[in-house]
């Protein structure tokens, strides 16, 4: 009784706070970004070129400064929060979704299906993705829509090894066993009896790829092959600050900053979840 | 194990097939190759005769062989960039390319081994929780991103090392610096759950009840047993590191394979970029051939 009480009592305690509330701060921002940035992202204003962030002599008009055609950093950062959420949260539920199902697959049925998924996921997961991007940018146009399939195309190989091996340790289960006898049929068995049992691995996996994809994106951007300008995008942000990282710093640092405060958050609730949800879990 | 490397074999083959078919398949979804593969000022019968030698008149399947039998031939086309052929473009860099991979990989293994190690033997103490706050901050920074604040505070603001470019061994320091960190987490968190698995083994406990020292314990019988998993995710995060060096070698305008992608996709020039991904999926997918090979010769257990 002691013990769960004080154990309870450490997990409330390495309750991750901050981080919970960044979570929630990047969302409602994803949500309200035009109403909450105070300038607009795309209005250029050659009176207010480069103009350096309030920490660095500038004025609190611009807090994290304006770039080279007079943008302010802080209002285009807040826009772009919607593209790095928009695209992780579509890849993560394509890329899911399609890795789940044949996860169960696989992981229910075993045979050559298991085999050809499998070996399947190991081909895409040694697949250089940023340069499928840099083709499809070529070939047929950078857009959100390409980012998204590339991501995808990485992360079902991801879910789909995760499911099938939570799958293939439930599966010889005693219940699992007794609803076959009875007669059940092996989609409702998966449905009703397997897919209950690995939601919360499902959970953890989902938030801890939410980083990975938003830097991934923000990758692809910067290379010209994520959503096209005049489109405010952290990676696009980055990429058109290189050019004057001597004169100009913020423009290329706040936007990368943004990146990682966001991601860090992500991962410290994922990495939280985890120990909370399914400790069995690791490297994932 | 002749078994395993014919069927492993097989796979990394058939992964460069598909590889080539996909890219294959996109160039011809996006209208005519004619446009994506020529220059724009081509005049009409340097059109004529390109689709006449590509055989872009004939059905899609014939096509894709005409394309294998010349890139069994090593013919990949010319740049439309510079007209050179696309193969002495690419294997040009190939070299430069695996020199940054391995020094960030040399990096890597400064960083994350004694991270690691320290981090099991220490477990949930001050060691653990610096390795672990390492692993996450290292997960969570986009290393396009710590490249350039490296590039801004150690060449542009103190001047110490050049911002970009090759030269003498100051030019590795950065871009090294940076691949490797970007896959140091994951290699620290591995070698900790692996150490902190063999530390509660028999023979540690032995080793301890025959009075050898602690560190000989960890480093040596510990540490030995603990990296044989991690050697296969090493050699697996060789093919990433070489992978993720495309946008490192952009951010340090070093002239690899990946800048050579970057620039190809700027200038639309289809035959180098087209090579470019070949080579980088032939060299990732050789990597795991290597590494699942000898894995089987290694652990006996897998040769099936």
């Amino acid at each position: 009784m002691t013990m769960t009480s004080t154990r309870r009592f450490a997990r409330l305690r390495r309750l991750p706070l901050l981080p919970l509330a960044m979570v929630a701060a990047t969302v409602l921002v994803a949500l309200f970004a035009d109403v909450l940035a105070p300038h607009d992202p795309l209005g250029i204003n050659p009176a207010a070129r480069q103009m350096p962030p309030v920490f660095a002599g500038g004025s609190w008009e611009h807090p994290l400064g304006t770039d080279r055609l007079g943008r302010d950093v802080f209002s285009r950062i807040v826009l772009g929060t919607q593209i790095s959420l928009g695209v992780a949260v579509a890849t993560i539920l394509l890329g899911g979704l399609i890795g789940t199902v044949l996860g169960l697959v696989a992981g229910y049925r075993g045979g050559w299906i298991d085999a050809l998924v499998m070996r399947s996921a190991d081909g895409f997961l040694a697949f250089p993705s940023i340069l499928l991007a840099l083709v499809l940018a070529v070939t047929v146009g950078p857009s959100f829509t390409v980012v998204v399939v590339v991501l995808a195309l990485v992360l079902w190989a991801r879910f789909a090894r995760l499911v099938r091996g939570e799958v293939l340790a439930i599966k010889e289960r005693d219940y699992i066993l007794l609803a076959r006898v009875a007669g059940a049929g092996g989609a409702y068995i998966v449905w009703r009896h397997i897919l209950p049992n690995i939601l919360n691995t499902l959970v953890v996996l989902c938030t801890l790829q939410v980083g990975w994809a938003i830097i991934v994106e923000a990758s692809l951007t910067f290379l010209g092959a994520g959503v096209p300008p005049p489109t405010p995008t952290w990676g696009g942000m980055v990429a058109e600050g290189l050019d004057y990282i001597e004169s100009a710093w913020w423009i290329s640092v706040m936007p990368g900053l943004a990146i990682l405060l966001v991601v860090f958050s992500y991962n410290t609730v994922g990495d939280w979840l985890r120990d909370v949800l399914d400790p069995q879990l690791r490297n994932v | 194990m002749t078994r395993l490397i014919l069927s492993r074999l097989v796979q990394a083959l058939a992964t460069l097939l598909v590889t080539s078919l996909i890219v294959f398949v996109l160039a011809r979804s996006s209208g005519s190759p004619a446009d994506l593969v020529l220059p724009t000022d081509a005049t009409p019968a340097e059109r004529a005769l390109y689709i006449e030698r590509m055989g872009l008149d004939r059905p899609i399947a014939e096509q894709y062989l005409i394309f294998l039998r010349d890139a069994v031939q090593g013919d990949f086309g010319v740049s439309i960039r510079t007209g050179a052929p696309a193969t002495e473009l690419v294997f040009d860099r190939v070299g430069r390319t695996l020199l940054l991979a391995t020094a960030g990989l040399a990096v890597a293994l400064l960083i994350s081994l004694p991270l690691g190690v320290m981090a099991a033997v220490h477990r949930g103490r001050g060691w653990d929780r610096f390795s672990m706050g390492f692993a996450l901050l290292g997960q969570s920074t986009p290393a396009f991103w710590l490249g350039i604040v490296l590039i801004l505070i150690f060449a542009v603001w103190l001047r110490w090392l050049p911002s970009s470019g090759v030269g003498g061994w100051q030019h590795y320091v950065l871009p090294s610096l940076v691949l490797g960190w970007s896959i140091s987490a994951g290699i620290v968190r591995l070698l900790r759950s692996s150490m902190l698995e063999v530390l509660d083994a028999e023979f540690i406990k032995l080793a301890r009840t025959k009075g050898l020292r602690e560190p000989v314990v960890v480093w040596k019988h510990a540490l030995r047993n603990a990296l044989i998993p991690v050697v296969t995710f090493i050699g697996f995060m060789y093919g990433v590191i070489i992978a993720s060096g495309v946008v490192i070698e952009v951010v340090f305008g070093w002239p690899g394979l990946g800048y050579l992608a970057y620039e190809s996709t700027l200038w639309r020039d289809f035959p180098v970029l087209q090579l470019s991904v070949l080579v980088y999926t032939a060299i990732i997918v050789g990597i795991n051939f290597l590494v699942d090979v000898s894995y089987g010769l290694i652990d006996p257990r897998i040769r099936t």
